[in-house]
């Protein structure tokens, strides 16, 4: 068994905003709709370039993506899939605001159930939109209130993917 | 007849005569004709006929029983079994309460026989592997701390360890894990599954605990199964196919209570590195191969 240190990441988001589809493009470096989950969830794994932390340490993580459906409505099974969690990435879809105003009561579910570790706000499908776009605001804003790193990304042309959970990476790294 | 016979008679010296002699001899005759009635109405009536058998037919049986079982078993066989039919059918209960005793101990007899059968087995086992096999296999068993008994077991019934593996509760990261050798040696899924299980294991035991927080136990497919036995900050998954020994669980939670006893502060501290924790890939290996086929 490889010595690196694992990671449980939660996937979360209201249905539809490409969390398969970005955890697809990261893991397998591929996009398609095909898939369809029967359990509500699913669990992937994924090997990060090493990261040099804030005290030139290097490490390298291994990422347990759970991909995790239905997180719209925080039940008890969804926040027992949040437990034990390192970091969570946490999309919404930028072509739809209601997503980004769910991405908010995801995070404070996701803060009570893995207290004191970072997460990222991805906002997804930024190949169908404007970049002046108010949605774009209205995330950003949510990015500063929640002192949360935002990415904007397209799981569909591999855009921020990989820098997403890069970024999260490091921020377990330094945590 | 007499009252009327002797006045005449007097006419006839040899009739008074016949008279004088036999007067007593008639009144005998006619007091036997009376009890030859009495006997004979006893005969004929059912009820006194009855009456009067009953104290000397057991007897009599008892007897006869003895004296040509054969004979007997022959001509009352086909009695006996219209009779049992008909007792079974009418009076089911009382001939249930009756058999109970005889066939508990006939299916006892059974259980016995194929107890014997199994040991037999065992034995047979035993005394084909025995010189340089035995020998080695007691010091296995020394060595790892099984009985020999429960490694002859294994030889004795198809079952198989596939997998094992120990996970961190919370996170439910993989901890340690050894799979059979010969298995596919991609062992990189073992990550994947370990969350897998783990996410499986929320899932039914969110869904599916009304008020009491039960735990999963065990999960079936095809010719494979999965017992999980549960401590406070990991959990151990085995997989494994076929008939599990009878002390299989205490085997498997023997094991995890040595692990988790010696290691709780790092499974409770656990947060994916491993590195630390290698120490515990060995018991499960010894484990498994504990269990393997030779
Ligand atoms: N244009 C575009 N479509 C996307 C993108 N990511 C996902 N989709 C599409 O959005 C739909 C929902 O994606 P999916 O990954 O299943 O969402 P999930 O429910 O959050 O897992 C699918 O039809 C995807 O093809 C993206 O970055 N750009
Ligand atoms: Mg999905």
């Amino acid at each position: 068994m490889n010595s690196m240190n694992q990671k449980k990441i939660c996937i979360l988001g209201m249905f539809g905003v490409g969390k398969t589809s970005l955890v697809e493009r990261f893991v397998y470096n591929k996009f398609d709709d095909e898939y369809k989950s029967t359990i509500g969830i699913k669990v992937c794994q994924k090997l990060l370039s090493p990261i040099e932390t804030d005290q030139h340490k290097i490490v390298q993580f291994n990422f347990l993506l759970w991909d995790i459906e239905g997180a719209e409505v925080i039940t008890p099974q969804i926040q027992n899939y949040m437990i034990g969690a390192h970091g969570a990435l946490i999309v919404s879809d930028l072509t739809r605001p209601d997503s980004i105003s769910v991405a908010n009561n995801i995070v404070e579910a996701y803060q009570q159930t893995a207290p004191g570790t970072p997460f990222v706000l991805a906002g997804n499908k930024f190949d169908l939109i404007a970049a002046e776009s108010e949605n774009i605001q209205q995330l950003e804003e949510l990015g500063e209130t929640l002192k949360a790193p935002v990415l904007l990304t397209s799981a569909k042309e591999n855009n921020n993917v990989e820098a997403a959970f890069e970024k999260l990476g490091l921020l377990i790294a330094s945590s | 007849m007499n009252n009327r016979d002797i006045p005449n008679s007097f006419d006839d010296p040899f009739k008074q005569l016949k008279h004088l002699l036999l007067t007593e001899d008639q009144n005998r005759i006619q007091q036997l004709e009376a009890e030859i009635q009495r006997l004979h109405e006893q005969l004929n009536e059912k009820d006194h006929l009855i009456e009067t058998l009953q104290p000397v037919i057991a007897e009599l049986l008892e007897n006869k029983i003895r004296n040509s079982k054969a004979e007997m078993a022959e001509s009352l066989a086909p009695v006996m079994s219209e009779a049992i039919k008909v007792q079974i059918r009418d009076a089911k209960e009382d001939m249930v309460d009756a058999m109970y005793p005889i066939v508990g101990r006939m299916v006892s007899k059974a259980v016995t026989e194929a107890m014997k059968k199994f040991a037999a087995n065992i034995n047979q086992q035993l005394n084909k592997t025995f010189n340089f096999s035995r020998w080695f296999r007691s010091l296995i068993a020394r060595f790892k701390g099984v009985s020999q008994a429960e490694l002859i077991m294994r030889d004795a019934l198809p079952f198989e360890i596939q997998r094992v593996f120990l996970i961190a509760k919370n996170s439910g990261l993989l901890v340690s894990y050894a799979n059979r050798e010969g298995l596919s040696p991609e062992n990189d899924d073992a990550h994947i599954i370990g969350g897998m299980l783990t996410a499986i294991k929320s899932f039914v035991e969110t869904s599916f605990s009304n008020d009491d927080p039960g735990e999963l136990r065990e999960i079936e497919h095809s010719k494979s199964t999965i017992r999980i036995d549960s401590a406070i900050y990991s959990y151990l998954a085995v997989v494994y196919n076929g008939i599990p020994p009878e002390d299989f669980s205490k085997s498997v939670r023997e094991l995890h209570e040595n692990i988790h006893g010696r290691f709780y502060r790092k499974l409770r501290d656990h947060d994916g590195d491993n590195s630390h924790l290698k120490e515990i890939e060995q018991p499960l290996k010894s484990y498994l191969e504990v269990t393997q086929n030779s």
